[in-house]
């Protein structure tokens, strides 16, 4: 980079452009800590020493605040605005500036740690262990969209239930799919507001969940098909991709169409042994369109292929793939409902949380080897239960190691099961 | 400027029976403030403490006019805590309806005293507040940062303390889906 543009660009930064433009070939090197993973590393050393300074230069002096009177300032906004929508405050100062950002994040805890759910990647991130965050859903069946809210149920208005993910039905040839978003009025792929996608096979037996991101941890088993097209990127630094993270089947017991389906969920990306005391699952904290810094590798495959490595550096791989833990993955079972003679007909305790009949109603419960020694408490927790409540709004319960992305996916397989199996 | 050196002999001056010390500011103004006030700073308690206080305290940190604000709000709480202190019925414990009138009064007096404050003179306070260590004023102007900030977008919030947007244009558009996604309107 030639001294003239230097002398430009912070020329420019003078005349107080806020938001700067990205000329072709680089981007700012800056500050670097808030943004691990989120680009390349395209160093400018000649501005390394400029690009701090710079924009600090025309911050006023609130911009500069010591760290440690900012971290109080916002620790006070997180601790005053618990719950939705108040909460939008703590999102909105972590948009003000690099430094507050960068405040924001180390104030805001997992939702795992504090309970709240904060950023769009808290949707990714497990529940806590206590009790469950609770949410409801709402079918539209005129434009085959679901919305997952959170809150207990809907509000008298609506107005201040908070819209976490929505998911669309979308019909391909005989085959249909949810695509699962951010935002109720986009669902296409490419889409920087894409989160994944549920696929069911042909049968509507079994269901595939796929996550537009790697989760933590994980190995990335490619795809040994051909790619039909080339996954579009919303920019060459945060590539889009479908991870296989999670298998849903459904089966019909001895009693057939007089029974309740047995469901079982095989979570590819989360040990089964993060259930124990003391366990850790997957717990994402970058941004929701962005990798963890983690690099992971891809293993040789049989086939002999070169193994890839690549990390969140690596700008151009379209990275489609099963998404798998090293250990043996946490499988799911539904609860069994018990016959009730006097009523006649099969009961789940869902503690007031379900309140109509349907067989789109579950409890999913961990269904662990006993060698693994856990705990009965443990195993009698029910991570996920989902439930009608009334025409078109059902509930849904989710705890750790789930997160809202995966609950929600899991619960929308209930809408897509075939007459096979019912 | 400074006081003569032979006048303050003792460590610190007596006021009406009340001992004094004498603090200057960064533009060289003398202030005096009661020693009961001076302890609610763990700074000023240290230096006090530590003696050597004879030409009075320099404070090159803290302004004339941010000085005077900090000393108000120490003699207030120092005089409410010695009222509470020689209250009877506080001791005998029976008035704690007294003891609570009393700190909401004060509470009341402290968000009279942010309140008042323009943004530069706020901005001048915590950081004086936060080097003296005085938790109470810390805390009463930080808390006022905070709902300065209530209800506000992130505009908005740069508007109200100058502060420029430093994010690239890849960051802005993470931010704007995020801030999207929690504002939902």
């Amino acid at each position: 980079m030639s001294l003239k543009s230097i002398v430009r660009e912070l020329k420019e930064m003078r005349d107080g452009i806020g938001s700067m433009s990205r000329r072709a070939g680089h981007g700012r090197a800056g500050s670097r800590h808030s943004w691990p993973g989120l680009w390349a590393e395209q160093q400018q050393p000649q501005r390394q020493g400029q690009g701090q300074e710079g924009p600090q230069q025309q911050q006023g002096r609130w911009a500069n605040l010591p760290p440690e009177l900012l971290l109080d300032v916002i620790q006070r906004v997180e601790d005053s605005e618990a719950t939705w929508p108040a909460r939008r405050q703590v999102v909105a100062c972590a948009a003000v500036c690099r430094s507050w950002r960068e405040v924001t994040k180390e104030v805001v805890k997992t939702l795992q740690e504090c309970g709240r759910i904060t950023f769009p990647i808290s949707l990714k991130q497990p529940g806590p262990r206590e009790h469950p965050v609770q949410c409801f859903v709402r079918r539209d069946r005129a434009s085959s969209t679901y919305l997952l809210y959170l809150g207990l149920s809907p509000s008298l208005h609506g107005e201040n239930d908070k819209l976490l993910l929505a998911a669309r039905k979308v019909r391909r040839a005989a085959r249909t799919s949810f695509v699962i978003s951010l935002v109720p009025d986009d669902f296409s792929h490419s889409s920087s507001t894409y989160v994944g996608k549920l696929k069911p096979n042909f049968l509507g037996t079994k269901f595939t969940i796929f996550d537009s991101q790697p989760p933590p941890e994980t190995v990335v088993l490619p795809n040994n098909r051909p790619r039909k097209r080339q996954s579009k990127q919303v920019s060459p630094r945060l590539p889009l991709g479908n991870y296989n993270v999670a298998t849903v089947t459904y089966e019909l017991t001895v009693l057939r169409n007089r029974g309740p389906r047995r469901m079982q969920c095989t979570m590819h990306s989360i040990p089964a042994l993060c259930i124990q005391e003391g366990g850790k699952a997957p717990t994402p904290t970058g941004t929701i369109h962005s990798l963890d810094e983690q690099v992971f590798t891809l293993p040789t495959n049989k086939g002999n292929e070169p193994a890839t490595e690549f990390s969140s550096t690596s700008l151009s791989a379209d990275l489609s793939g099963l998404a798998c833990t090293n250990e043996a993955p946490l499988i799911l079972k539904n609860k069994a409902p018990r016959w009730h003679e006097q009523l006649q007909c099969w009961c789940l305790n869902f503690r007031g949380r379900v309140t109509v009949a349907s067989v789109k109603n579950f409890q999913l419960v961990a269904s662990v080897d006993p060698s693994l020694n856990i705990p009965a408490a443990e195993q009698e927790k029910v991570i996920l239960q989902f439930g009608k409540i009334g025409k078109d709004i059902f509930t849904m319960d989710y705890r750790y190691p789930l997160s809202a992305f995966q609950a929600f996916a899991i619960c929308l397989t209930s809408f897509d099961t075939k007459p096979a199996c019912e | 400027m400074a006081a003569e050196k032979g006048e303050k002999g003792a460590a610190a001056k007596e006021v009406a029976g009340e001992r004094m010390v004498t603090l200057e500011s960064s533009d060289g103004e003398e202030f005096h403030m009661s020693e009961a006030a001076a302890q609610l700073s763990t700074l000023l308690r240290h230096v006090i403490e530590g003696g050597g206080i004879d030409n009075g305290i320099p404070l090159p940190k803290v302004a004339a006019r941010t000085l005077e604000k900090v000393i108000m709000y120490c003699e207030k709480h120092a005089k409410a805590a010695a009222k509470s202190d020689s209250d009877p019925s506080a001791a005998a414990g029976s008035s704690s309806d007294n003891t609570a009138a009393a700190s909401e009064d004060l509470e009341k007096w402290d968000r009279k005293l942010v309140n008042g404050l323009s943004q530069d003179a706020l901005f001048d306070l915590i950081v004086a507040a936060d080097y003296l260590v005085i938790d109470g004023l810390l805390d009463a102007t930080c808390r006022k940062v905070a709902d300065m900030m209530k209800g506000k977008t992130p505009d908005e919030i740069r508007k109200i303390f100058n502060i420029l947007n430093d994010f690239t244009k890849e960051e802005e558009e993470e931010m704007r889906r995020e801030y999207a996604w929690a504002f939902d309107d």
